[in-house]
């Protein structure tokens, strides 16, 4: 489900996750964090930050909760192991299916989420490793920042098509 | 209208062969390379790139440029800025015409169509003038004081006939009655300092705080930056101000941690550092605009520290017809010259209380304009005075210009001893008058900033303020330019020092020569000559005069609050820019007090005004709000779907087949649901997942009906109610696991029964170990309803579902087109029903598989007409006013647990047995529709007001039953004695007699969905 679109200096890759779960604590401090980052192989992130592991991402989404994105590793393994991990300190929601990643690239990424996101999303303030839940226009997303100027924003499935051509019409006029 | 004529054959001529007699031989930031050809009240004229409209006027000896709002009397260009009163015409035409449009800040482009307003039925020629004639009829606050009329003629005759003059009388231009075409667009940003203004302030301090590595923001709502370097004469570090002004902005330009915004105005400074700004992207470019750009940018700039660097606003001087054409302030008159080479009079008489004028006599003197006089109100001018004599201009220290004279135009002017004497009239086209400048304060203002008064510049300078932003340069009172630049450089650093940005070394800019200013004397009101009956202005745009603020302190109104109100001064376009100060001080004479202690009025967003598109932004049209999809959307548009908005969703009413109108589709699919099988899309709901150790007694506390015994694998109807004991919403709880459930919400209630379970979570029971998440992206959902539906279901899941597998208010897993899925057996519709929830991407193969597997689509319409013949509630009568027992479900109550709404349910008022009820109606003739909506009376025809027993809450037409049947809410007590009740609807002119009936119109005993 891959579409490469590019438009005035913003190249957009829409895609499904392989995998995704919402992780939340019941309480601080209850070691959910330590065990999933153990099961994980990644380093549990400080706030408004993510961490990479094999073939997964551990994403900061709010005290002591946690989005796990899975690239490659077959949905029901993750949710099963990563479940076992926290077992009774958290509850464990798949969100696969409830999620749409587009990709976003080049110069002009930053300046056409401007266009939507009230986020400071400066390089010095939001750089590689950076994550955030937000808004784009009334649409709450998560804002994943990688190497090279290069985001993930994980969207609702449903809102899915409405923000692509959000993206399409923020990005046509010359920045 | 001016009449044009062509008597030539050949084409107009072309705009640089145009004259423009105002022009200077030389001189200006104007390209004379570029002529531009634009038309005012349809008179085609010349300018040149870089004009604004008003200099372009100016160059062609237009004055006359409107005629003022209550009077009607000739009004000319007062200013060179933002703060114009007078020259408030309509730019454009079409769709694209911008009605109160300040010829002062409109920069012309070739084409420029601008017209005059308030007149008619021209500009010369105005009928409006002839409320100059009955003016003393006309006062401040008139319209309060007509005569209401006389009671035996009916209430208020008179006024009614008044009023709809008044009305038409009292607006400002004309509104465009089209749709914009234009694009606008919102963007954020953030930076450590955003300076407001570019001129030497605000360029020393953008500097400063550069230097220093701070992420900077630049704001000018002119097109240069410079501010007053852009028309002063003097030099700077041995370059000339205009040039030296270029230089530094270069620089700005070129350093990677600097935006510059030109054309942009900081409109509003709010909470936390947050300003808004309105950029011009392209109305400059006129019809050379690019088609890809947006006509107007707001954007959201949150600024760890601001500087604000706006300067001052010169203040008029207040003398008989000082509104005349010709009369203008005397820096604008310096600036037309110097930045635009417009000469706006040859003869010029300046009238001052402070050594500014004397800068616009010798300026002007020097390009080879007439000055015939300086009238100097201080009986001791300064330094200044003598160097105007030096240049062999004439000077009256003081004196004032007690009256403008002149026919439509400025001829002359009479100039008095302040002290008093006889005044002689000295020929002159141009009176450039200055009474001092005010700071502009109104962002620190905004922001909740206070002010101080300081006597010695007569002006209100800002305070303290409870943000992190500090003033500098004219806007704080600063009016020496080494200082105010000494000044804006302390604060630019200072503000990025407060940000975290060590300091460096400040910019030092050499300011030749500046003498020692002499101190201005406030001169508020010259007196009106003996037996002189004129009118002195102090608000040019709403027509207030001094005397109209001394009627007002006569008839006590002493808070300048409620003057402002009486007499709408400052409550123009312009928001009192030119007039505030004056009035206020006018005020305080009469009233004997201070100026501090009259104060001055609240400042409010938009600084200058701001177009409703640039408000919007992107979000209009379609996009003003997000659309959501469900995952069978595409398939319900290609298969006959009429869709409807059902909040941000797009949900089918019913699918119209070839040769069906709209009912009978939806006829047909409620009766093949009830006598076959059909299948509803039903993604829309909330789901929300809710897990935990404590998850079930949660359940338990927010639903008014047991959750504690419900079951693993079993499903049950909640009923929510909110704190106040009336129903939030209704929807189902299944066990999925030991500490796993899957609740379902309305589509309408989603986010609010969410937000109603996360707060609880968060304030009440923060020690309860549940976590809940919506799943309503996660899960398609699909309702299969009808005697067959079981049967479907068995064949795309090739298993048996028989009611030892899936029982009444079971749940079970299965595979559907190879599509991992849940079953609940849950019933809406009263048949047999399940629901099927599949992974959204999923959705769509397995609704596929059921449509071939023979289950037929239905849409909201058939699912609204089953719900009402089973009299099942739904949101028109989850109205947030009624209870469980109103809507006979009073039996789901627990008596047992504490629930949310336990305590305010037993209120006196929600137990009263005579309380609106659930009922069913139908009509007495058996075949009229009675419509929803309608009040419930006894007698429709008994006087007003009657009682009301009740509404109809939800009506239809019954394809099962085929009659109009209606639910409604009725007062039990309505039908005692037999009484007949009537649904009444008088603003559709609806009787219709109903008979009232078990809301269970079908299948009484629910046996149906047991199949």
């Amino acid at each position: 489900m891959a579409d490469a679109d590019a438009m005035a200096g913003v190249a957009v890759i829409r895609e499904a996750p392989e995998a995704l779960l919402l992780v939340s604590a019941h309480r601080s401090a209850s070691g959910a964090g330590e065990a999933l980052s153990a099961a994980l192989g990644c380093a549990l992130p400080p706030a408004n930050r993510w961490t990479g592991g094999a073939g997964v991402q551990l994403v900061s989404a709010g005290l002591d909760r946690w989005f796990v994105v899975g690239q490659g590793e077959a949905e029901p393994a993750l949710a099963e192991r990563v479940e076992a991990a926290v077992a009774d300190q958290a509850a464990v929601v798949d969100l696969t299916h409830a999620r749409e990643i587009f990709g976003l690239s080049g110069d002009g990424v930053r300046t056409v989420l401007s266009k939507g996101c009230t986020a400071d999303l400066r390089p010095a303030s939001f750089g590689s490793g950076g994550a955030m839940v937000t808004a784009i226009g009334k649409i709450g997303v998560t804002i994943v920042a990688h190497d090279g100027g290069r985001f993930d924003i994980h969207v609702p499935s449903s809102y899915a098509d409405f923000f692509a051509e959000w993206l399409e019409t923020a990005s046509r006029a010359p920045t | 209208m001016t009449f044009m004529r062509s008597r030539d054959a050949g084409p107009p001529p072309a705009a640089s062969q145009l004259p423009q007699p105002g022009r200077l031989a030389s001189g200006g930031a104007v390209n004379r390379e570029q002529a531009l050809a634009f038309s005012f009240d349809g008179k085609r004229l010349a300018g040149y790139a870089g004009d604004t409209l008003a200099s372009a006027l100016l160059a062609n000896g237009v004055h006359l440029v409107g005629r003022s709002f209550k009077y009607h009397r000739p009004r000319g260009i007062l200013s060179a800025g933002p703060e114009e009163p007078n020259a408030i015409v309509r730019i454009g035409g079409g769709d694209r015409a911008d009605p109160n449009s300040r010829a002062t800040m409109a920069e012309l482009h070739e084409g420029l169509v601008a017209e005059s307003q308030n007149r008619f039925p021209s500009l010369n020629i105005d009928l409006g003038a002839v409320n100059s004639l009955v003016s003393r009829f006309l006062p401040s606050g008139f319209y309060y004081k007509t005569f209401i009329g006389p009671g035996f003629v009916g209430q208020n005759r008179a006024w009614m006939v008044y009023e709809k003059g008044i009305r038409h009388a009292a607006g400002m231009g004309r509104g465009v009655p089209h749709a914009d075409p234009d694009t606008y667009e919102h963007r954020t940003a953030h930076c450590d300092v955003i300076v407001v203004g570019g001129g030497p302030a605000g360029l020393a301090a953008a500097l400063a705080a550069a230097d220093s590595g701070a992420d900077v923001i630049l704001v000018d709502e002119r097109p240069a930056l410079g501010g007053q370097l852009r028309f002063e004469t003097y030099e700077i570090d041995g370059v000339v101000a205009p040039d030296f002004a270029a230089r530094i902005a270069s620089d700005l330009a070129s350093r990677p941690n600097v935006r510059v915004l030109t054309r942009t105005t900081a409109f509003g400074f709010y909470d936390h550092g947050t300003v808004a700004l309105l950029e011009r992207v392209t109305d400059h470019l006129g019809p050379t605009a690019p088609a890809g750009l947006p006509r107007q940018r707001r954007w959201q700039v949150k600024a760890r520290q601001v500087v604000l660097a706006q300067g001052a606003i010169e203040r008029p001087l207040v003398f008989a017809d000082n509104d005349l054409p010709g009369v203008m302030l005397a820096s604008a008159v310096r600036r037309y010259a110097s930045e635009y080479g417009v000469a706006a009079g040859r003869q010029v008489l300046v009238f001052t209380t402070n050594d500014d004028g004397y800068r616009t006599a010798i300026d002007l003197k020097a390009r080879g304009i007439g000055v015939v006089l300086v009238a100097d109100a201080r009986p001791v001018p300064g330094i200044v005075a003598d160097w105007a004599r030096g240049a062999g201009i004439e000077v009256l220290a003081g004196h004032v210009v007690t009256q403008a004279t002149g026919r439509g135009r400025v001829q002359g002017a009479a100039v008095a001893p302040l002290a008093g004497g006889r005044a002689r009239i000295v020929a002159c086209d141009l009176i450039a008058m200055t009474g001092g400048f005010s700071p502009a304060v109104h962002l620190h203002s905004q922001a909740g900033g206070k002010l101080v008064w300081r006597d010695e510049i007569s002006a209100f300078v800002p305070g303290r303020i409870g943000q992190a932003a500090r003033s500098a340069g004219a806007g704080n009172g600063v009016f020496a330019l080494d200082a105010l630049i000494r000044e804006g450089a302390e604060a630019g650093a200072a503000a990025a020092e407060a940000a975290g940005f060590a300091r460096r070394e400040l910019p030092g800019w050499q300011v030749a020569d500046e003498a020692p200013a002499a101190p201005a004397e406030p001169l508020w009101a010259v007196a009106l000559p003996e037996g002189v009956k004129a009118k002195r202005f102090v608000d040019f745009q709403n027509d207030v005069t001094a005397s109209d603020l001394g009627l007002a302190v006569r008839e006590n109104y002493r808070s300048i609050e409620h003057v402002k109100r009486y007499t709408t001064l400052g409550m123009g376009t312009d928001q009192g820019k030119t007039s505030n100060i004056n009035g206020l001080a006018i005020v305080a004479e009469a009233r004997g007090a201070p100026i501090p202690e009259v104060g001055t009025t609240t400042f409010r967003p938009p600084y200058t005004p701001v177009t409703l598109g640039a408000l919007a932004g992107a979000e209009v049209g379609q996009h003003h709000a997000p659309k959501r999809r469900t995952p069978m959307d595409a398939w319900h548009r290609a298969n006959g779907a009429v869709m409807t908005a059902s909040g941000l969703w797009d949900r089918p009413k019913t699918y119209v087949r070839a040769g069906e109108t709209y009912r009978e589709a939806w006829i047909r699919e409620t009766l093949i649901v009830r006598a076959g099988v059909g299948i509803c899309d039903v993604s829309t709901l909330g789901k929300i997942d809710v897990q935990g150790p404590d998850a079930q007694a949660f359940l338990d506390r927010l639903y008014c009906n047991p959750m504690a015994s419900l079951a693993v694998g079993k499903a049950r109807y909640g009923l929510m109610l909110r704190d106040d004991g009336f129903v939030m919403d209704d929807g189902t709880v299944t066990r999925i696991a030991e500490n796993r459930f899957y609740v379902t919400t309305t589509t309408a209630n989603a986010a609010k029964v969410l937000m109603h379970m996360e707060y609880l979570l968060a304030t009440a029971w923060p020690d309860m170990k549940v976590q809940v998440a919506s799943i309503t992206d996660q899960f398609g959902q699909i309702a299969v309803a009808g005697p067959r539906a079981r049967a479907v279901l068995e064949k795309i899941a090739g298993r048996a579902l028989g009611d030892e597998v899936l029982p009444h208010l079971g749940t079970a897993e299965a595979v559907a087109a190879g599509v991992p899925v849940r079953l609940f057996r849950v019933s809406y519709s009263g048949e047999m029903a399940y629901e099927v929830a599949a992974p959204w991407r999923g959705a769509l193969a397995v609704w596929e598989a059921l449509v071939a597997a023979g289950a037929m689509p239905y849409g909201l319409e058939a699912m609204g007409a089953m719900r009402i013949e089973k009299g099942h509630v739904a949101g028109a009568e989850l109205d947030g006013r009624t209870t469980p027992a109103d809507l006979r479900l009073g039996r789901m109550v627990s008596a047992k647990k504490h629930f949310v709404g336990k305590a305010m349910l037993g209120r006196a008022g929600l137990t009263d047995p005579d309380r609106l009820r659930l009922v069913g109606l139908e009509p007495a003739d058996g075949v009229t529709p009675i419509p929803a909506g309608a009040n419930l009376v006894h007698d429709p025809n008994a006087p007003a007001p009657m009682q009301i027993l009740g509404h109809v809450t939800s009506a239809t037409w019954s394809p099962t039953l085929r009659k109009s049947i209606a639910l409604a809410l009725m007062r039990p007590s309505a039908t005692e004695g037999g009484r007949m009740v009537v649904a009444a609807a008088p603003i559709i002119g609806a009787v219709v007699p109903v008979k009232v009936v078990d809301p269970v119109f079908f299948d009484s005993a629910g046996e149906r969905m047991h199949g």
